[in-house]
């Protein structure tokens, strides 16, 4: 059952290398729309235990209660009974790239994948459409006592490791595409890393979504046991079409006692995208959590990594930009929560609006009534490049002990003509000073980047203002 | 008493923090006192609170409409100092008030609300709407004693034409449910609005405070600041927005919310938002929280000082440059009225 | 000696206000020039005036650059004729390297592609010039810089981006002994026959390492006295006060 469309209309630019559209060509795709049909099709295509499915039919029963939240960007283009929930791609998981068909792996080939694989990773996932198709890890990591599979294989074979963590840090009734998420999940990764180990060099999943008007609702779970280490990075991108795509993941992230959790994102979906995509850490005694947050793509993004500081001196730090352009929506930000005693909390967050973008920043810091000792810096920078563009900060600070040091500053305006000036004064051409100054206001979160990524991400930059300016 | 929700955020944020309002007590003013005026030939009977009057909720709005009405009109280019002295006394407990002031082309008007009560609950219903025309200036005190059992309610909202400048000072000791709601126009070129806002709160009184200024005008300037200290179990609800609109090159705009902490039973939440759709703007946000710095307290008791001056001094110290805004004559008391509301609270720092 | 640069009649505003009234000077090639005056007399006003800031209006009168006129050209095009301008206050960036960013600068000034290693052993050089720490070239742009320092960074640009015309403004203030030393030998080893330095300065400090060819006395906008390096000595002795006078006149 193929099937070919048209290329969009309208071409960016900017983006080529995402924007080469695969002829799309499927296994299996469920009927568009959502009804308990499509929910048990999907369980059974994926040949699931019946603990399984009672979940998924659960939350789709949720996600038909819960109202859509009143302060959310304007998501009536997303037309539920028109999004492919599930779209299986023609080819089973493989653990070689040269075993995959020549047109995804040409995709990843595209993107870099293998090549960073081969590089600086101890293990790579990638997931095309609603499935994974790929999956390797380092032989070392093995023998250490590292899991990383993709999800489906992690409910078939660790059902003792997911059982008692799925869905418990992000439970349905979240938010009403978080439901969405458990009625309809699928692929995604699963990690495990045990006790003391210390994964030194970083797991990657990239997610790939190709085929038009489709949804893609991954699930990642990871466990960092106690004291133990590991940095995931998450990328994704998509072929611009004309339809709109929905992207609605979760990520539960469980950090033990004493132990380091980064995880990295760079988003750069097309920008016929929703990402309507839910985050959430917690955090055991003395555990880290960190976040670097890139978001570049996505026709309308909300987004806000959520950590849970549940253990006594835990921690976390955040580190996210946005940049939003011309027709872009993206309402970011972070949450934090905290529970234990002597937590520490550092929330920097810096956006760009541009040619008519929208970045909103969204943001909560809640210290209970019990987490005496929590000491805390909130910042957001905002920078405006011109004003047909929005750029707000919305944060919210609950302070319920008095026992706490939280300080808060937040930035709004455009690059001074002072730098502009005097980078000119030197020679640089207005366009050229004003990439390099807003490269410069990124830097912070490039510099928490994998060298491949902020490489990456000031490609992305510079592409955004040949565009704009130039 | 009847529960009212008021001091929505004019961008609501996620509803199970339930911070988008406060659902706070409501009770029409039933025996309201008169206000005296140090010179009542500026007033007229009657007052037309302009159509996008909001307050803090439409029973409050109403409940202010109930009591007197009045319009102040300061003709262009005088200079008035006009002083209302409101007491809500065990007869009548009550206060319930609109107003509308006209300050006219280059005329100044400097007006100070002086609020005095006993101890006996009582409501307060203030609506005012202040228009001033270019050029005009206009600086509001406002300090209250002896009101602790009231529940006190003040809705204003500034509209300020070119090289305008309106100032607002309140100070906020007592009470036990204040809540303020503000709004400001800045629409001529060069206006400006500054909102200053000093408290002491302790036992169990609720301060519910709401700030709102737009930019329109190229070049307007505003601040908001408010410090405070919590004891007791007191709670401070913040809520500041500073929007820039399109067309506002180079405004500025600033925001600043300070609290000292001295109880753990305290609550304090601070929404303090920045819209913008400019981009010639500089917008800013400052605040913090917590306790007194211990490493302040030690070098005071290292001069001698005992540990509850040296928290005086320090909470003193925060908001002592709010209370020199205040009009003078209200100054002395209100610096009283912060020390006998330190002492009285008492306790570890 | 080949004229670099012609200033004739040049008005200058910020906003409304007028800060120079009509001033000419001519700067040729192989000559130091230096500017005198108080405060707020218009000096640094006038430097900006030159590089084009944009904050600054030329009512009236004409600059040129080796017979181009500038008057009209934006900041950079000026900068890649051979103009720089040692700020007194440099601005700093966070994330932008000194390295990446002088770099940059010297590709756009030179019109050609700085190869890295040959650049990274210039700049090694050149910071070794200036007493500097090699790890200033990862720092960021002035980034934490102190006064001293920064003025320093300021130097060490010029002495890599090698200006036809290098216009110094209190490149002297809030440096020690030493570093004026230090600068002042990188001032005078960058200039030769070929090229012209202009000074701001109102103390004379940096003075008793350079000496300059002509000496420009600025007060209230307008220039009120001109001569030789023995000017230098008159201000030293008698400062400003006498010049006031003139102003008025004028």
């Amino acid at each position: 059952m193929a099937e070919e469309r048209k290329k969009s209309r309208i071409d960016d630019v900017a983006r080529s290398i995402y924007d080469v559209k695969d002829a799309v060509e499927y296994a299996y795709k469920a009927d568009a729309g959502l009804t308990e049909d499509v929910v048990r099709e999907i369980s059974a295509q994926k040949d699931e235990p019946d603990w399984m499915l009672e979940k998924r039919l659960a939350a789709l029963a949720l996600y038909r209660k819960l109202d859509i939240a009143p302060w959310m960007p304007d998501i009536s283009e997303l037309d539920m009974d028109h999004i492919d929930t599930y779209v299986r791609p023609k080819t089973d998981m493989k653990a070689r790239w040269e075993d995959l068909p020549e047109n995804i792996r040409e995709t990843f080939d595209r993107l870099g994948i293998p090549e960073a694989e081969k590089k600086s990773l101890a293990g790579v996932g990638a997931q095309y459409d609603s499935e994974v198709v790929y999956h390797n890890v380092q032989e070392e990591m093995e023998r250490q006592g590292v899991i990383y599979v993709d999800f489906e294989t992690a409910v078939k074979e660790y059902p003792e490791l997911v059982k008692p963590y799925f869905g418990r840090l992000i439970t349905p009734n979240y938010h009403k595409f978080a439901a969405l998420h458990y009625a309809v999940w699928s692929g995604g990764s699963f990690v495990y890393v045990p006790k003391g180990v210390d994964v030194k060099m970083p797991l990657q999943s990239y997610f790939r979504l190709n085929a038009p008007g489709a949804g893609q609702f991954e699930h990642t779970l990871i466990i960092v046991e106690e004291g133990a280490k590991c940095h995931f990075i998450e990328g994704c991108s998509a072929p611009r079409y004309n339809v709109a795509n929905l992207h609605a993941g979760a990520v539960e992230l469980f950090v033990k006692k004493g132990a380091t959790l980064r995880y990295s994102t760079i988003e750069n979906w097309s920008k016929n995208m929703y990402n309507l995509n839910t985050k959430r850490a917690l955090v055991e005694d003395d555990g880290h959590m960190i976040w670097v947050s890139g978001s570049f793509g996505s026709h309308t993004s909300c987004l806000y990594p959520d950590t849970v500081l549940a253990g006594d001196r835990s921690s976390c730090e955040f580190t996210g930009i946005t940049f939003a352009g011309k027709g872009q929506f993206l309402d970011t930000g972070s949450k934090v929560e905290c529970i234990g005693r002597d937590t520490h909390l550092s929330i920097h967050s810096k956006s760009i609006s541009k040619g008519g973008g929208a970045a909103i920043y969204r943001g909560v810091v809640h210290i209970g009534p019990k987490a005496a000792g929590a000491k805390g810096a909130i910042s957001c920078e905002s920078l405006m490049l011109d004003n047909e563009s929005r750029s707000d900060t919305i944060p919210d600070i609950i302070i319920e002990n008095d026992n706490i040091d939280l300080g808060h500053e937040a930035k709004i305006g455009r690059i001074p003509e002072e730098d502009i000036y005097y980078l000119m004064s030197r020679g640089l051409s207005e366009e050229d000073a004003k990439a390099m100054l807003v490269r410069g206001f990124a830097e912070p979160i490039s510099k928490a980047l994998p060298l491949e990524y902020a490489v990456e991400m000031n490609r992305l930059i510079d592409l955004e203002f040949e565009g704009s300016i130039g | 008493m009847e529960l009212e929700k008021v001091n929505r955020l004019p961008m609501p944020t996620w509803r199970y923090l339930k911070t988008n309002d406060s659902q706070l007590p409501f009770a029409m003013p039933a025996r309201p006192a008169k206000a005296v005026w140090s010179d009542a030939s500026y007033l007229t009977a009657g007052a037309a609170l302009p159509e996008n009057f909001e307050g803090a909720s439409p029973a409050w709005k109403d409940a202010a409409a109930s009591g007197e009405a009045y319009t102040v009109r300061i003709p262009a280019d005088e200079k008035v100092l006009l002083r209302a002295d409101i007491v809500m006394d065990a007869a009548s407990p009550d206060y319930a008030g609109t107003y509308v002031f006209r300050v006219e082309k280059g005329a100044e008007l400097r007006l100070v609300w002086s609020w005095k009560g006993g101890g006996e609950a009582g409501v307060c219903a203030l609506a005012a709407a202040y228009e001033l025309e270019e050029g005009a200036v206009l600086h509001v005190s406002a300090a209250e004693e002896g009101l602790s059992g009231k529940l006190l309610c003040t809705q204003r909202a500034a509209r300020a034409a070119a090289g305008a400048r309106a100032d607002f000072v309140s100070a906020d000791l007592g009470g036990q449910t204040v809540i303020t709601h503000s709004r400001g126009w800045l629409e001529g070129k060069g206006a400006v609005m500054h909102e200053y806002g000093l408290y002491a709160a302790g036992g169990r009184q609720v301060l519910d405070l709401f700030y709102h200024i737009d930019h329109t005008g190229e070049e307007t300037e505003s601040d908001i600041e408010v410090k405070g200290a919590l004891s007791g179990e007191a709670k401070k609800v913040f809520r500041s927005t500073i929007d820039f609109k399109r067309g506002c090159s180079g405004a500025e705009g600033s925001e600043g919310d300070y609290a000292i902490q001295l109880d753990p039973r305290t609550k304090n939440i601070s929404l303090p938002l920045l819209l913008c759709t400019e981009d010639n703007v500089s917008g800013n946000h400052a605040s913090s929280a917590g306790q007194i710095d211990p490493g302040t307290v030690y070098y005071l008791m290292s001069r001698g000082l005992t540990k509850e001056e040296a928290r005086r001094i320090v909470v003193e110290s925060l908001i002592r440059p709010l209370i020199d805004r205040l009009d003078e004559s209200l100054r002395e008391d209100v610096l009283a009225g912060v020390r006998a509301k330190l002492d009285a609270e008492g306790g570890e720092p | 000696m080949s004229e670099l640069l012609r200033i004739e009649n040049l008005h200058v505003s910020v906003g409304e206000k007028e800060l120079l009234h009509g001033l000419d000077l001519t700067v040729r090639a192989g000559e130091v020039h230096v500017i005198m005056g108080v405060n707020g007399a218009g000096k640094s006003t006038l430097l900006h005036a030159i590089m084009g800031n944009p904050a600054y209006t030329v009512t009236e009168g004409r600059i040129w650059f080796e017979g181009q006129d500038i008057t009209e050209l934006s900041t950079d095009k000026r900068a890649r004729l051979g103009l720089f301008l040692s700020f007194q206050a440099p601005i700093s960036v966070a994330g932008i390297s000194m390295e990446n960013f002088i770099r940059t600068a010297k590709t756009a000034v030179s019109g050609q592609q700085q190869r890295l290693f040959p650049f990274k052993r210039l700049l090694k050089a050149r910071l070794q010039d200036l007493a500097m720490d090699p790890s200033y070239a990862e720092r960021y742009l002035n980034d934490g810089f102190s006064g001293g320092e920064r003025k320093k960074s300021e130097i060490l640009q010029m002495r890599i981006l090698d200006p036809k015309l290098a216009m110094l403004d209190e490149t002297d203030s809030g440096l020690d002994v030493d570093a004026v030393r230090i600068v002042s030998k990188n001032i005078s080893d960058f200039h030769n026959e070929t090229n012209a330095v202009i000074l701001i300065t109102h103390l004379n400090q940096i003075l008793k390492f350079i000496r300059p060819d002509h000496v420009h006395i600025l007060i209230g906008g307008r220039i009120v006295k001109e001569g030789g390096p023995e000017l230098v000595d008159e201000v030293e002795a008698n400062g400003f006060d006498a010049y006031r006078s003139l102003a008025g006149e004028a």
